[in-house]
Formats: C-alpha cells, structure tokens, sequence
C-alpha cells in the first residue's frame, strides 16, 4: 500500500510515495537521510526522535508518516540551522551539556521550542521543558545551565 | 488510504486516515461496543477487541495496521436475546452492574476460555489485567468463569452464584439475572454516548490555568471566526444566577457560591468559556483562539493554608441568607472585596465565614469529655490525615442535551433525575415542566454522578442556541473539574480505663472543600454521624471546620466522610488499645452499641437541622465481629518464611445509614397492562447497582407473578413520580419501599376489582401464582389479563394505577466488620493484601449476588485510596497526575489473594422485605483494617493515607 505524501520539511516542501503507515522517524532518517534524529525508546518516551510537527514537539517514532501529508516538519537539522538554533547549539557545547551525545538533538528541539514560547523561563520551567527527554549521562545540570546561558545569549531573538 | 478486514465475520472496506485509530474506524462500523474511557491512554480496556486472535487496545491501533485482520468486538458475541453462556454467567455471577467495562469483559472471557477451556485462577487473572473494573470488583470474575464451564460441561450450574436468604420469599432475597444485565453485557445502546443525535453540535469548556484569579477580559473575536462556530458562552453572557451543582434535597445544606461562569477562576480547571460548535474540532479550535486577561491571585490548596491569618480569600463576596439571616450582616458585608468575586447565598446557615475560608463549621457532643479524660487510665491523641481521591467511574461526565417541541431534553448519567431538572431549570429559567430529563443507564457513579456537574451547562447551552449539543469530560477534566473525595485532616483524641471500656471521645475534623461548597457541611458531618455512633460512650464531642482551598473541587463520593471519620476513629481505638494494654478485641466487644441503645450523639448531627435521636435498630455488627475473627484466626500470629516479610491483621468497625430519613423521599407508580403485565415507573435512579431489579422483584413478590411480566421504567422525569435521587445509600431502602407501597396498593386495587368483576366479597379474594385472584368462598380463579381486561373495556373501571409514596422518620442502619492480613516488606516497605474479609449486615440483601459484587467493588475502591490514589498537585494547584496510569487505581493484580464477601443474616424492621443498604458502607474499612494490620505486622502507625512503602520505611527509620 502506497501513498503519495506532500509537507514541507525544514522550509522546503517535498514529496514522497510510500506505505503512510512507516514511522515518521523512519521516513525522515532512512528516505531523507535527516540522521540527526535519534531513535531511542522506539515507544514515545525518551524524547531522542523529537521533532516539530506544525510548531509543535512530537516524538517522531510514534507518528505515522501518513499523518504528515500537508503538514510541516522541522528537524534538528533544520532547527539547527536558524538563528536561535544555533544560539542553543553553542551554549550547549559551552556550558559543558553533552556527554555521549545521543541524547542532544532532542534536547536541542525542546529547548528551542521552550524559549520560542517563553523567552525568560525560571528554572523549574525549564525542567518542565525537558521533562519528555531523557538524559542517562549529565544528570541534566548542565543541560538546565546550558539552556539559562541560551536564554540569555539570545535575548533579543527570543523575544522577537 | 484503503483499509480491507473482516469485522465479526463480515468483509468490510474502508477508506481511512492514516493517522486513524482501529477504534474510531470500529465506531463508523456501528460497534458502539468499543468505547474510549481513557482519552486513548491504554489503561482502562473498554476499546478492547481481538485482532486474529489476539486481545489490544483499539484505540491503540493504527486503522491501516489491520489491513487483511479478523477483527472481532464484543457486540459480535450476541445480541441481548440469545446471550452466550459466557455472558449470562456474568450476569448471574453479579459482576455486570454499571458495565460500562463488562462487554470487553466478556470478550476476554470468551476468547480465555476458547483458547484454554480449563483456565487457572492465574490464567483468568492475567487474562483480565488489562480491564478496570471500579463497580464490581474483580472477584466475581473468577465465578462467572466457574458458572460458565459448569454449564458448558453440563448444562446448569453447579455452584449457587450467592447464598439465599428467607425461605418464606419467592423472589426477593435470591439470586435472579439483573433485569437490564443481557443488555449491557451484549453491549448495546445504553449509555449517553448512544443516544447522541446525528449531526449534534459538540461542546467544549477553555479551563483555567490558575488556581485563583480575576478575569479582566475575554476577546472571542477570533475563536468565533472559526468555521462551524456556534457560540461561545462566558460570564459576560450568561445568566447572573447563583446555584451550587450538589445534587441534594431542595433548600440545599450547601451554599449557592457559583454561577454558569464566574469572574473570578478558583482552581486550576475552572469554567472560563463554553464553545458550542459544529465538530469538535471546530470546537477546540475556537477554544484555543479565546485569548483571556487574567490578575493572578495568591492561592491556598491546604486546610493550613487556608486557615493561617492573613490568607488569600477564596470567596470575598456577597454574603446573603435565604433564612437565618445574623443581625450584623450589613457590617460582614461591608468587608466585601471586588464585585468579581460574586455571592455566595445561604439557604440556611451553615455556621460559615468566607472571611476565615470556613465554608461550613459545626460542634456538639454529648456528657463531659474534660471530665472523661482526667478520670482516664489512658488518653491518646492522634491526628489522621487523607488524601483527594477521584472516583474515576469509566464513563466520564457526559450530557447530551436538546430542544424538542418547545422543550428541553436533557439525556444524563446521572444519580439525581430530579434533581438535575430542578437545577437546568434554575439556570435556565425554565418551569419543570418544560424540561425533561432521561436518565440512561450510567457507566459508574460513586457520588460524582451526584452532582450537576455538566448538565447545567449543555442544559443552558441547548436552550440558548436551540441546537442538539453533545458535551463528555476528558479524563484529565475528570479529575481537574469534577468533584473527589474532601481531603481530611481528623483529629482524635480518645480515653480509656484498664478494663477496656471507652469513657471519652473527641473528633476533630478539618476538611478541604476545594472552590465551592457542594456538600460543604455534610460530607464532613457524615464522618462523625456515622461513626461516633458505634460506640456505647456517654462522653462524646466533635467539633468540625469546612475550609475552601483552590484545589479542585471535592464532592459526594461513596462513604460520604465516614472512610474519613473511620480510619480516625478505629485507628485511635486500636492505638488507645495498645496504650491501656487491651486487647483490641475485647475491647470493640465491650464498647460497641447494640439494638436498642439510644443514640444521644446522633442529636446534633442532622442536615443542618436538629438530628433524631433514635435508638440502634437492627444490628449484626457483633456477629459480624465475632464471625470474622473466627475466620482470620484473630490472635494468631502468622510467620512468613522470609523474613523481609512481616504479617500482620486488623479489623474495622463499620456502619452507614439507608437514606436520610425525613429528608429523602421516593415514589413509584405501578400500572397493570391490559394483558395483566405489570409496568412501574419508579422515581428510583439505577446507577448500575440493581436498583431497577430490586424495584421489579419488590413488585413480583407482592403480586405473585413472574419478574419477566415486570417492567421498570426509572430515572425519566416525565413519566416517573419524584424522587430525590440515588444517594446517602437510600436506593433500596428508599426507592424500593416506594415500589412496595405502589406493589401493595395495586394489590389491593386488584382484588378489590377482582371482588367486584367476580360479585363476590374482597375478603374472600387472594393472589395466587403466576398472576390471578382466586376466590376462598368459590375457587373460582380471575388471571390479571382477563381482570385487567375487562377495566378497561367499555364498561369498565378503568386501568389499575397505584402510586406509591415512601417518607419516613425510620433510620435503618447497616453495620458490619471488614479484616485485612497484611504483609509488609521490612526492606523495601512494600505492602501486600493477602486476606481481605468483608463482613457486614444489609438486613435482607435482595439481590444477593449483586450484593456481594458491590462490597467487593467498594473494598477495591477503598483498598485503592488506603494503598494507592492521591491526587498530586504542583505548587500552582495544577494537578499533576490527572490520568489513569499515574493515578493509579487498583486493577486485578492488586486484588486480595483471599478475598471473601459476607452478608450477616439480620431482618430490618423498615427496610423493604427487611432490607437496608449495601454498598457505601464497605468503603469504610480497609483503611483501618490495614493500618492496624500494618502496625501489627511492623509496629508502624501510618497515620495518612495513602500508605505507601516510603511511608513504611520512613516508619522504620529507614529512610
């Protein structure tokens, strides 16, 4: 069984035909080559496969990629690519917040959405924030830090 | 995309989203089985459905994975007239009651016993650990597996699904199938949700986010905008009514302090708006699109909170009386803050001061308790602290509302008919005879169905638009915006002399009502009126403070405050026990009241009013006592061979009341057809707990003639006679001797009519099986067909129609003793039940098996919130785990391994054929039993429930 899936991804919109029942995760590291989304738990819970759906967190492996016909999809790749995306990356990396790695480009996705919806979060805001993604390294500290430095380095943009 | 499966035998086809779940598609397909209680979490299992042979979750099913799948659902078994064994097992085994659950039950069954024809008791468990059960228990399930392989291999049961009780008795005191069991457990239209007009509108509510604060303004301009909206309603454009949604007899114990919408929010899930809309996407689209200006206020969520000195007020308003109005009230109203914060209007007073947070207050007692515990050998003071609990029943707070020839059709699940009617009509403006309410049967109650919760709204809302419009809560709004179980905090202080006897008690109770008053005064009275009174004690006192706090709202839940006041009191005897080096057995032998003992304490505890003082009437409670410590071995001390494990038992005095004598009042109309049939229209509302079946076999006893020429019609405020509602445990003792005095008038209409068609004397005349009159002086014999048909013929007198009405000043209480032996884990502080015991006196129980069924649903419930439930909320007063998986009810894996229902055979002098309540009253003992048997298997006092393993440890020192 076949589809044809239209939505736009990272900006662009694409096209693909294929069964619309395979995980978005799937569709988006094995057809778009977009590996920077992690799979993880594989049942919704770590947070790894991250990704926005229409401005929005879902966890990708639970998604089928049928719901996505006419939507709009944003990866690490893509979120990555913007201005406060890269704000996040760096004050990542600066404030010492990753270790093995894995877990990160969820982490990134929930930061970015955090402070895109609320500029000057309080740190058990922030918690909240990245309460769906699970860390087995950091103990999260550095995360929570890493995402004040965020905040403040990108003050302006987001509070735009 | 295309979907091609067989569904129940059937080739179907269907073209489907891809993002669609197996239930939805299963709901275009007609098998209204396959319900969602959950919101899709995968918890409760009613969207259970076999796909090629194996048992899911439908809602957790992509449509598109069972392309090619045989798919089958309960209401594929049978249809209500040709059961399986299966089903009709189930039915006679008591276990199909509010059976929002049973149809996906019995497909479990089936598919168990299809597969492993000889299953063992694990085999059954693990088969249904999928399945939530609030009503029934798990119990029975074990039975009706039993039943059903009997009458598989044989033909007939074996085993008798529960004992029987009075010989002299045709039909009343047996077990008999529920007259609407086949139904329900078929799965067909029964519930609200069944009921829905094609192309209704669909209501959604915006909540608060805050736990207290003013709204500045409301902008809908954009949510209107929105294609296939309706309307949306506010406080701007809503009535300025002040009500209160406790469903209760009219003037009300609880204060009038909430309109439709207020202008100030008081707890995180409050009513900002109503969006009335097409679809429900539409809906919550709109909703999303309402931008509000809120002033947050400081908020308090504890009973300390709240009564701390300066506190934020959670009402500042308005104060008014309907009566009783103090002399200084101009002056307590000057003190008024912003006209945002409303009214709150008392029908009476409540000894109440919304200046304090106290939303209803009351002291009294009885003899000289300083006195008492000066003389005392031994004084122990104690504080027990509870949890908020939801009743999560599985059919949410749903409402179906509509507009029909100038009328407004309100199609509830609801315990209260009538009351709903008279509420819709306060709001609505509307007379009561333009409103007509039908209540369907309910997918679980337990007090939440006692309150007007929705239907106020979807009432309100039909009636402006003039459009069909269907409303069902979430179930996160099920716990934010419902009502649950007042928290508590009760304080005991209890004395003693060496010899056992009791001299002094003295109950504090302070109790958290959340925003709003319903059953503000009640509830926490309840936890003294109906527990202060097991005690033979001349020394008594009770001094109870209502707050209101912004948690969510606290309501009516089964037990009503005695769970509350119960493991109070008992924990604090079994404490005074060990203080005076009593025996606790002993000395519940020596203090408990027995029949005939005059209930001084009861004077002061009305409804708001003076209470009667009566004495003990029918009681079963030593019996009780004495029946259950032979059967867990009381004195025993039992060993586990591992010695992380410690064993311990306790036990619990209980007891209730059936209905509010003098305050509730029931009718019933009983019609004999032309063909000698029997139609009663009772004012009764059957919440799934037999009450219909009770009323029908009242009915058939009385007039000698088989339940299936009986048929009750209940819950419909057009055709029935008033009736105040199914609560405060009255449906049997209430409802059905309503259904006896109509039973009992039309018997006499019968043979007058009879004396009359056959010329002869009424005295002469008698009712003989199955449905005549036989004359003593001739023989001759008149069957209710031919009597019935000659009234209504030309000639005749007409149709036999008698009305019966039931008040009383009687007070029929239920009693009883429930045990638990508990293992506790020293290690980790885990906490097993390994016996539970219920035993308790329901007078003459009328449907036995059901009976049982009901303590067995009852003690799950109160092992749940002694054990396990307790609503979390953040430092905001959002609550946090407002979904069945965090909540965490018991399901069949935390069940007692032995596990035993039994009723005490005792006659009641006003019950119907002798009968009192059941139900309520086993929600009283678990938490005592186990906290007792908890401190004997490791000398722990866990003092707050829910008592958990940290608690255990931090006991312990431990932690």
């Amino acid at each position: 069984m076949e589809a044809k899936l239209t939505f736009k991804l990272n900006g662009k919109t694409v096209s693909i035909k294929t069964d619309p029942l395979r995980r978005l995760l799937d569709v988006l590291r094995d057809d778009f080559k977009l590996t920077g989304v992690k799979e993880g738990c594989s049942e919704g819970e770590c947070g790894a496969c991250s990704v926005l759906f229409n401005g929005k967190i879902v966890t990708s492996c639970i998604i089928p990629i049928g719901a996505a016909d006419g939507q709009e999809i944003m990866t690490i790749e893509g979120v990555s690519a913007t201005e406060g995306g890269k704000i996040i990356v760096d004050a990542f990396a600066d404030g010492g917040a990753v270790q093995c790695g894995f877990c990160i480009p969820g982490m990134v996705i929930a930061a970015y959405y955090l402070l895109s919806n609320n500029p000057d979060p309080t740190e058990d805001e922030i918690r909240l924030g990245i309460s769906g993604n699970i860390c087995r390294c950091t103990g999260y500290d550095l995360i929570v830090e890493s995402i004040k430095l965020a905040a403040k380095r990108g003050e302006k943009i987001w509070k735009k | 995309m295309r979907v091609n499966c067989i569904i129940n035998g059937k080739n179907r086809s269907f073209d489907v989203d891809a993002s669609m779940r197996l239930r939805e598609l299963l709901e275009l397909n007609g098998n209204i089985a396959v319900r969602d209680s959950d919101d899709n979490e995968g918890f409760c299992g009613s969207d259970t459905v076999l796909v090629d042979g194996v048992p899911v979750y439908a809602n957790l099913v992509l449509a598109g994975e069972v392309e090619g799948c045989e798919i089958r659902t309960p209401d594929g078994l049978a249809d209500s007239r040709h059961l399986t064994v299966i089903q009709q097992a189930m039915i006679d085994a008591g276990v199909v009651q509010s059976a929002y659950n049973a149809p996906a039950a019995a497909l479990l069954l089936t598919w168990l016993l299809e597969n492993n024809p000889n299953p063992s008791k694990e085999e059954i468990k693990d088969a249904l650990s999928g399945i939530f059960i609030r009503d029934a228990g798990y119990e029975h399930y074990y039975l009706a597996v039993k039943l059903a392989r009997e009458k598989m291999e044989s033909g007939e049961y074996r085993t008798a699904p529960a004992p029987s009780f009075r010989e002299n008795l045709k039909i009343v005191g047996k077990p008999a199938s529920k007259i609407d069991g086949p139904q329900l457990v078929a799965g067909e239209k029964a519930f609200v949700e069944d009921f829905v007009d094609p192309h209704s509108c669909y209501m959604v509510v915006l909540r608060s986010p805050h736990a207290s604060a003013y709204i500045n303004s409301i902008d809908t301009s954009e949510a209107e905008k929105v294609e296939g909206v309706v309307k949306i309603l506010t406080a701007y454009n809503t009535p300025d009514t002040h009500y209160m949604q406790a469903g209760q007899g009219n003037p009300e114990p609880s204060p009038h302090d909430r309109r439709l919408f207020n202008l100030k929010v008081r707890h995180v899930g409050d009513r900002v708006a109503a969006v009335i809309a097409e679809t429900k996407e539409a809906a919550e689209q709109a909703r999303d699109l309402i931008k509000v200006s809120y002033e947050v206020l400081p908020a308090v969520f504890t009973v300390e909170e709240a009564m701390a000195e300066g506190a934020p007020l959670v009402h500042n308003g308005i104060v008014e009386y309907r009566s009783g109005a103090p002399a200084d009230l101009d002056e307590y109203n000057s003190k008024a803050g912003d006209p945002r914060e409303g009214k709150v209007i008392y029908q009476f007073p409540l000894h109440a001061d919304i200046h304090k947070n106290i939303a209803a207050s009351n002291k009294g007692g009885i003899g000289d308790i300083d006195k008492a515990f000066r003389e005392a050998d031994a004084v122990v003071e104690h504080t027990y602290q509870t949890s908020q609990i939801q009743h999560t029943p599985l059919e949410p707070h749903v409402c179906f509302a509509k507009m029909e020839a100038g009328r407004l059709v309100v199609v509830a699940s609801t315990q209260v008919p009538y009351h709903v009617r008279r509420i819709v009509g306060w709001v609505t403006g509307l007379p009561e005879n333009k409103i007509h309410v039908i209540k369907t049967r309910v997918g679980g109650g337990y007090g939440s169905k006692q309150d007007i919760l929705v239907e106020d709204l979807v009432g309100y809302a039909s009636y402006v638009t003039g459009k069909p419009i269907y409303y069902r809560n979430t179930r996160e709004e099920e716990f934010i915006a419902n009502s649950t179980r007042h928290p508590m905090r009760v304080h005991v202080k209890m004395s003693g002399k060496k010899d056992g006897t009791i001299t002094g008690i003295f109950m504090e109770v302070c109790a958290n009502t959340g925003p709003y008053g319903n059953h503000c005064l009640t509830v926490p009275m309840n936890s003294c009126s109906k527990t202060l009174p097991l005690f033979k004690c001349d020394n008594m006192y009770y001094d109870l403070k209502v707050y209101y706090t912004n948690t969510p709202p606290a309501g009516a839940y089964q037990g009503y405050g005695t769970p509350k006041g119960t493991y109070g009191l008992m924990m604090a005897m079994a404490e005074l026990s060990e203080a005076l080096g009593c025996d606790y057995k002993e000395m519940v032998l020596k203090n408990h009241v027995e029949e005939g003992y005059m209930l001084e304490i009861l004077k002061g505890l009305g409804e708001g009013r003076e209470g009667n003082v009566v004495p003990v009437g029918s009681c079963g409670l030593r019996e009780a006592v004495l029946k259950g410590c032979d059967m867990i071995q009381w004195g025993k001390k039992e060993v586990s061979d591992d010695p992380d494990w410690k064993i311990g038992k306790g036990f619990a005095m209980i007891m209730q009341g059936s209905g509010l004598p003098g305050l509730d009042h029931s009718e019933a109309i009983a019609k004999l057809e032309t063909d000698g049939t029997v139609i009663l229209n009772s004012g009764g509302a059957d919440l799934g707990t037999g009450l219909d079946t009770i009323s029908a076999k009242i009915c058939s006893e009385v007039l000698c003639m088989p339940l299936e020429k009986i048929t009750v019609v209940s819950g419909d405020t057009d055709s029935c006679a008033f009736d105040t509602g199914a609560y405060a445990s009255s449906g049997t003792f209430f409802s059905g001797n309503a259904s006896l005095e109509a039973a009992k008038l039309l018997k006499s209409m019968i043979l007058k009519e009879a004396a009359f068609q056959l010329g002869e004397k009424e005295e002469d005349m008698f009712l003989v099986e199955p449905g005549a009159v036989k004359s003593k002086a001739t023989g001759k014999v008149l069957t209710y067909a031919e009597l019935s048909h000659t009234a209504c013929s030309g000639t005749g007198h007409g149709q036999m129609i008698a009305h019966g009405n039931f008040v009383t000043a009687a007070s029929s209480v239920p009693y009883g003793a429930h045990f638990a032996q508990v293992a506790v884990n020293v290690r980790t502080g885990e906490i097993k039940v390994q016996k539970f015991y219920a035993l308790q006196d329901a007078g003459t129980p009328i449907n036995p098996e059901i009976a049982l069924c009901q303590m067995y649903g009852a003690v799950m419930k109160s092992i749940g919130h002694s054990l396990y439930e307790d609503m979390k909320l953040d430092k905001n007063g959002k609550c946090i785990n407002a979904n069945m998986t965090d909540y965490g009810v018991p399901m069949i894996t935390e069940a007692p391994e032995d596990f035993k229902s039994v009723l005490i055979d005792v006659n009641d002098d006003y019950g119907p054929f002798g009968a009192k309540s059941i139900s309520e009253i086993a929600c009283n003992g678990a938490a005592p039993a186990i906290g007792m048997a908890i401190h004997d298997a490791c000398g722990v006092w866990l003092r707050d429930w829910p008592m958990t393993p940290e608690k255990i440890l931090k006991g312990l020192g431990k932690i």
